[in-house]
């Protein structure tokens, strides 16, 4: 009885890795949307969700920040810039805050289970003709450790992540 | 930078631990919750959100933290010089309603 238990749970388990390893592959094997040698982030929209001043300042620095830091891009351009009317392969940022749950650090280190501060943020990448290419609802958080505007930090990292493995051109191996 | 670039100003109210960086951080491990403990020691300050374009058009935003009661003379001294806000200035010689007042982080 207890072999077929083992025998069980380790087929469970298996089949857990195999969907999960599946995924990865999938997600890996997507196809490249577009290449682009700039991206311009727009300011963070919220108006649905009434959302800080700090926190939206926070996510447009930290996205501006992250896709500097993740590389890939020659250029990223701020809302405004005039130089990115230039750009012939241009990708524009828009970002619409969908949901925000503002959390509390000092419940977060008393209790740890508690205080959480998330946020969901819609992005969609258009061309520079303003035909969407991509869209994609991403969340930031924080849960443990570091101060609410941590949460910025996650979804910025997120997404620049998503613009670099979806626009950025890679060399031939 | 010139003050009539500043298109927005708002002021915010946070808090933070007292015991903070690496110390604070070691005050996790402490036996018996007590880093618990002390994480419930924690300083008021005021965060002040200023959103500006430089000379190309290209939107910039920062965010300052100071003591305590020092945000708003600040957004009061930096609107008279020419900087623009979204969230006008309140009246402080009388009792502020509740609704105007703004929400911290």
């Amino acid at each position: 009885m207890k072999r077929v238990l083992y025998v069980t749970a380790l087929s469970i388990l298996l089949l857990g890795a195999h969907v999960k390893l599946g995924e990865v592959r999938a997600q890996s094997a997507a196809p490249l949307a577009m290449k682009a040698s700039a991206i311009q982030v727009l300011m963070v929209q919220s108006d649905e969700i009434k959302l800080p001043a700090e926190f939206q300042i926070s996510l447009y620095e930290n996205l501006i920040e992250q896709l500097k830091k993740q590389g890939g891009f020659q250029h990223v351009y701020r809302e405004g810039d005039h130089a990115a009317d230039s750009e012939t392969d241009l990708v524009v940022l828009h970002s619409t805050v969908r949901g925000f749950k503002k959390g509390s650090e000092m419940a977060r280190n008393v209790t740890t289970v508690a205080g959480k501060t998330s946020i969901d943020i819609h992005c969609q990448f258009n061309d520079k003709a303003g035909k969407n290419i991509l869209e994609k609802d991403l969340n930031g958080k924080v849960r443990f450790f570091g101060g609410n505007l941590r949460a910025t930090l996650d979804f910025a990292k997120k997404a620049a992540k998503l613009a670099h493995d979806n626009f950025v051109a890679r060399p031939a191996s | 930078m010139p003050l009539n670039s500043v298109e927005d100003v708002v002021t915010g109210n946070d808090s933070q631990r007292v015991f903070r960086g690496t110390f604070g951080t070691l005050t996790m491990f402490a036996p018996y919750g007590s880093g618990r403990f002390l994480s419930l020691f924690r300083s008021k300050l005021d965060t002040l959100t200023i959103q500006y374009r430089d000379a190309d058009g290209s939107l910039h935003g920062a965010i300052f933290t100071m003591g305590e009661g020092k945000a708003d003379p600040l957004k009061k001294e930096m609107l008279a010089q020419g900087a623009h806000t979204t969230i006008p200035q309140e009246d402080t010689s009388g009792a502020k309603p509740d609704a105007a007042r703004e929400k911290k982080p």
